[in-house]
């Protein structure tokens, strides 16, 4: 079974400070502050967010995530850790370096 | 000569006339929230700064310098030969819209209506339909609120509404001929080859509130109201209602433009009316509007 890198595990991630966040019609939008694009977030995505109010490394979100969810640890690292970087790459989370602690 | 005028609830001292706006009633109390002067070239800033939230400058080749200044001054220079209505259509247009985004007010680009007790604003790009939707709504019995640019903000309770733009309607003559019953029309001195129609109703005296947002486009059916949600109407909405949005660029308002919009649509939901291009089908158009939004109550989440 893959194993999430170590590495992975100890990034710490927050909310990207160019981003906006609102709700509308049950959606959680994340609005570029430059006016670039505006998201949908989903579900899992929302609650990433949600998490994210302040920064916190890959693992503990992995774990909160997969309590509430009911999800084997190593299958919600997996999906967590890529949500994660899809997020980073749309802009709406940032790397805020690592922690070991 | 110093003229007094109140629009969209500020008090304006003028030193042009400005026969598009509502005079101030008697004498206002205390000073103006706005000042519009007329000054020669010696008074304006060249080269211009970019817009920022404390100035906005731009010149309009042939017309007018136009300089809006911390959101309670505007400063006119017209160039020799410009038309006063010319100057006054991009003093009223885009100085004035710049103005209200130094202020945190926020323009909308909507023709609106009154069903009952909310408003109902029509949203779209120049040819959408807006001015001739709401004076067909107007020949209806609604009664109209704005032609094509209206303040919308929010009352104390965050609850969105809009405020009465300038009482007349803007029409390509086309449009007139749709069975309007206006016969008072006159030329626009701005020379933008529509015609203004008088409100045959007296407008509404203090803001609105909002009750829908309707998107105008094309589809190639018979006409149409769908609901849009989330982020693809918030999209459409920023993309249909917003006013010069080059100037929310660059004051960097562009965060708090797309907040005030959700917010807006959190109370008043976003709609698309799709009809074909170049048929109205007018009678069934106003007969949706009615059945869809005849009863809607203001500030009501209404059913998707």
């Amino acid at each position: 079974m893959h194993q999430a890198p170590a590495s992975e595990l100890v990034t710490i991630y927050g909310r990207a400070a160019g981003v906006v966040f609102d709700r509308l019609d049950d959606e959680l939008l994340a609005i570029d502050r430059e006016g670039g694009w505006c998201y949908s977030l989903n579900e899992t995505a929302g609650r990433v967010w949600e998490l994210l109010e302040r920064p916190a490394r890959a693992a503990d979100l992995c774990a909160a995530l997969a309590e509430e969810y009911e999800v084997a640890g190593d299958e919600c690292r997996e999906e967590v850790l890529s949500l994660l970087e899809e997020l980073r790459e749309y802009g709406i989370v940032e790397r805020h370096g690592t922690s070991v602690g | 000569m110093t003229r007094h005028f109140c629009f969209w609830g500020l008090r304006i001292d003028s030193d042009l006339e400005l026969p598009e706006l509502p005079t101030a009633c008697g004498n206002p109390p205390g000073p103006p929230e706005v000042r519009i002067e007329r000054v020669g070239p010696a008074r304006l800033r060249e080269p211009r700064p970019p817009a920022t939230l404390g100035y906005l400058g731009f010149r309009v080749p042939g017309v007018a310098t136009y300089e809006v200044i911390e959101g309670r001054e505007i400063r006119v220079g017209p160039l020799a030969g410009a038309s006063p209505g010319t100057v006054r259509l991009f003093l009223l247009g885009s100085a004035w819209a710049g103005l209200c985004y130094q202020r945190g007010l926020y323009p909308l680009h909507a023709g609106v209506s009154r069903f009952g007790a909310g408003a109902v604003a029509f949203c779209g790009p120049p040819g959408t339909g807006k001015s001739t939707l709401a004076a067909a709504l107007a020949a209806n019995g609604c009664q109209p609120v704005s032609d094509d640019l209206c303040r919308l903000d929010f009352d104390q309770e965050g609850c969105p509404q809009v405020w009465p733009g300038a009482a007349r309607h803007k029409l390509h003559p086309e449009s007139v001929e749709l069975a309007l019953p206006f016969t008072e029309a006159t030329e626009d001195e701005a020379g933008s080859g529509k015609l203004l129609l008088p409100w045959s109703q007296a407008p509404p005296t203090k803001p609105v509130p909002l009750a829908a947002l309707v998107l105008l486009d094309w589809h190639e059916a018979f006409p149409e109201l769908q609901r849009a949600t989330g982020a693809e109407g918030l999209r459409e909405l920023v993309a249909g209602a917003t006013y010069r949005g080059g100037f929310v660029d660059e004051m960097g308002l562009v965060a708090e433009h797309w907040k005030a919009l959700a917010q807006a649509a959190r109370r008043a939901p976003i709609y698309r009316l799709l009809r074909p291009r170049g048929a109205f089908y007018l009678d069934w158009t106003r007969s949706l509007l009615l059945r869809t939004f005849g009863g809607v109550r203001a500030g009501a989440t209404t059913p998707r």
